[in-house]
């Protein structure tokens, strides 16, 4: 990305995000650019899938949607109702319809509850059902994520193993049944068989009550399954966003054609025939490059890309935006 | 097989619950060469970390006891040595890279610093060279602005980055053995290869042999010399990585691999998962631990459970009723 605009709003979205800036001060006065002038929205229903750069903001990005904490700049507007100018109350209100699965289970899980009480804790703080029937809707959504309230219900995180922390916090962002669901890295911890049950049970949570997603993982196979559309980050900003088949089928961005192409492969080769690409050096977040950040590693880079930042535009089909001064060619054949 | 850097000897590593025992590790054998590197893959919860922390002698809060078996790493039981030992070994010999990489740095200090705590600690480097060395171990493991980043504190870094930390630290003194527990699930996948290719290039200097715990059977592919997987406590299955991608025989093994989401399939179709949950561990299934998953299960299973086969070039597997060879086509 690195590229500016808001070309590719949808409108009428159930979840939309103007403009979000965030900084973070670094030792000696610098600025880490987290989030530079994000835009993006989602209609109810769908699932935005989010892929980019370590470190390209995509944590913050979610966190910033929720106001955990609020970014610098910007405006996030969920079931029409500005969400940053909500009142405590209101915003506690606006919370449950909005849940969060974090990246580090572990630590986002407090070592001190039982299973049991983390994942109940979301419906008495609404202050939904009564005790039996909490009992039944917590062993419930346990048992949806593979885990039997039996046999962790009385343990505490530490006792469980990494995936089973990670089930732990995804039973505690469903069990409320939220509109909205951001999910940073939720599957990442879990073996590709609970992983399909996980993908499977959100699939099948946006068919029974259209749940909508901002799904953010580095597994480009993950993402592809259940994504609608997906969003390409670097460096604090979007450098593609596209529905799904037509991002993977023809990526325009010349850095989501180096993300696709570093997918490892199930395919074992001899340790002589593994390439040793060489695939440049991240810029620094705190001395960014001007005009298109992507520049510095990208082979298309012109005079124009240093000088001149690419905004986000439409490219050929239908809902493929890309913000690049030389965007890729569509394959002949296509 | 002169060159055996770690030989694991039936390994049982047990935590007490109010409810019972739970097996975590429940009978795990299997060795390991310099320069060569073990993937351990399998299901969530089977005990993949334990194995790790058991070798290592650091298991959590509420283990039972002592772990049983043998371990013995460079000719010594790791069972027997004492901890101030075990402390010098920890770090200089082996090094551990933690599957929670947040929960594994000190919040309250630089990460630069915690750099050059372990470089003190396990080499003859002045603070000032240690220093020097921190900053270029970071750059190494791909953290841009190194210099200005060992001045930051590991809650202020994304998670990739904290991640890299980690493995900046495990790499600090060159161990003979490296233990990853998910190095990479927190990466982007062009950081994700850079990392690979650098502990590549650590194997193919120093002989660095490496136990990988990873659920991205990708990352398998590309990086394993034999892979071993994991079903309740125990190892059931154990052979080259072409033949447990390609020609896996026992029957979790290749429900597994029917799982993985791959690039090429389309969206939003139904993954194929393997029905019902992993057995309680502290009631484990008679037989085989998968029988009640499993659709190919005889009678048999349920009753007894299974002798290992070998069939020879270092693959052996636990199943009454394995895939046929034949179904492999060859
Ligand atoms: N609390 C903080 N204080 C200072 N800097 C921060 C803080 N949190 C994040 N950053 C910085 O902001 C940038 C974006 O971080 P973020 O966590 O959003 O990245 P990410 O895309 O989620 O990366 P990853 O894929 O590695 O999780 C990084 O350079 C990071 O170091
Ligand atoms: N401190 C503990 N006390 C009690 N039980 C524990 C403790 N740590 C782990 N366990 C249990 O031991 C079993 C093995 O856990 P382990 O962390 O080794 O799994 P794993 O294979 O690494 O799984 P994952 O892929 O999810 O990380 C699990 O059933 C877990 O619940
Ligand atoms: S061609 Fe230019 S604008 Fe496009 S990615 Fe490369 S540097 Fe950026
Ligand atoms: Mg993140
Ligand atoms: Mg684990």
């Amino acid at each position: 990305m690195a590229g500016s605009g808001t070309a590719h709003l949808q409108g009428n979205a159930l979840l939309s995000a103007a403009h979000l800036v965030k900084t973070y001060k670094a030792k000696g006065g610098r600025r880490v650019q987290a989030l530079s002038d994000v835009s993006l929205d989602i209609v109810r229903g769908e699932t935005l899938g989010v892929v980019g750069e370590s470190g390209s903001g995509k944590s913050t990005l979610a966190r910033a949607i929720l106001a955990l904490p609020k970014p610098d700049a910007g405006a996030v507007q969920f079931e029409e109702k500005p969400v940053f100018d909500a009142k405590a109350a209101a915003l506690r209100a606006l919370r449950h319809r909005m849940q969060m699965v974090f990246q580090d289970p572990l630590s986002s899980l407090n070592p001190a509850h039982r299973i049991f009480d983390i994942v109940e804790m979301p419906l008495l703080v609404a202050g939904r059902s009564s005790a039996s029937e909490r009992r039944r809707i917590v062993a419930d959504t346990l048992h949806s994520v593979g885990l039997d309230v039996d046999v962790v219900g009385n343990r505490r995180p530490y006792e469980l193993s990494g995936g089973q922390c990670q089930r732990i916090s995804i039973a505690r962002a469903l069990v409320l049944q939220p509109s909205l669901l951001v999910c940073d890295e939720p599957v990442s911890a879990l073996d590709v068989s609970v992983q399909a049950q996980v993908l499977n049970l959100l699939e099948d949570a946006k068919a029974a009550f259209s749940l909508t997603m901002l799904f953010i993982s580095h597994d480009l196979g993950v993402v592809k399954g259940i994504s609608d559309r997906v969003m390409v980050m670097y460096l604090g900003k979007v450098c593609e966003i596209a529905p799904t088949d037509s991002l993977y089928a023809t990526p325009r961005h010349p850095y989501t054609a180096t993300l696709l192409a570093s997918v490892p492969s199930l395919v074992p080769r001899r340790r002589e025939e593994r390439p040793t690409m060489a695939r440049g050096e991240t810029p620094s977040p705190l001395d960014v490059p001007s005009g298109c950040r992507f520049r510095t590693r990208c082979p298309a880079a012109t005079e124009r890309c240093a000088r001149e930042e690419p905004q986000i535009q439409n490219v050929g089909r239908p809902g493929h935006f890309v913000a690049c001064h030389h965007p890729l060619a569509v394959p002949a054949s296509d | 097989m002169s060159d055996v850097l770690l030989e694991v000897d039936d390994l049982r590593t047990c935590f007490t619950l109010p409810h019972g025992e739970l097996r975590a590790v429940d009978g795990v054998s299997f060795r390991l060469e310099a320069g060569r590197t073990l993937g351990v893959v399998g299901e969530s919860g089977s005990g993949k970390s334990v194995l790790a922390r058991s070798i290592i002698g650091l298991l959590p809060a509420g283990f039972a006891r002592r772990p049983a078996g043998r371990i013995l790493f460079a000719g010594r039981d790791l069972r027997q040595v004492p901890e101030s030992e075990m402390r010098r070994i920890r770090g200089r010999e082996i090094a551990m890279i933690f599957q929670d990489p947040l929960t594994s740095l000190n919040p309250v200090m630089t990460i630069g610093r915690q750099i050059v705590q372990v470089l003190r600690q396990h080499t003859d480097l002045s603070a000032a060279q240690a220093k020097v060395r921190a900053v270029e171990l970071l750059a190494e493991v791909g953290i841009p602005d190194p210099a200005q980043r060992v001045q930051e504190y590991a809650h202020r870094m994304s998670g990739g980055m904290r991640q890299r930390v980690v493995i900046a630290i495990a790499l600090a003194c060159n161990p003979r053995l490296l233990i990853a527990d998910e190095p990479t699930t927190a990466l982007d996948v062009t950081v994700q290869a850079q990392i690979l290719d650098l502990l590549r290039h650590l194997q193919d200097r120093h002989r660095m042999a490496m136990i990988l715990i990873t659920h991205n059977l990708g990352v398998v592919a590309e990086m394993c010399d034999e892979v071993a997987v994991m079903y309740a406590g125990r190892m059931v299955e154990q052979a080259s990585v072409a033949n447990i991608l390609g020609a896996p025989r026992m029957r979790y093994t290749q429900a597994l691999l029917q799982s993985v989401p791959r690039l090429d399939s389309e969206s939003h179709v139904r993954l194929p998962v393997i029905p019902g949950q992993p057995p309680n561990l502290i009631a484990p299934p008679l037989g085989c631990r998968f029988a009640p998953r499993c659709g190919h299960r005889l009678a048999r299973c349920e009753k007894e459970a299974p002798s290992e086969t070998d069939v020879g070039a270092g693959h052996r597997f636990s199943c009454w009723n394995p895939v046929e060879e034949a179904a492999h086509g060859r």
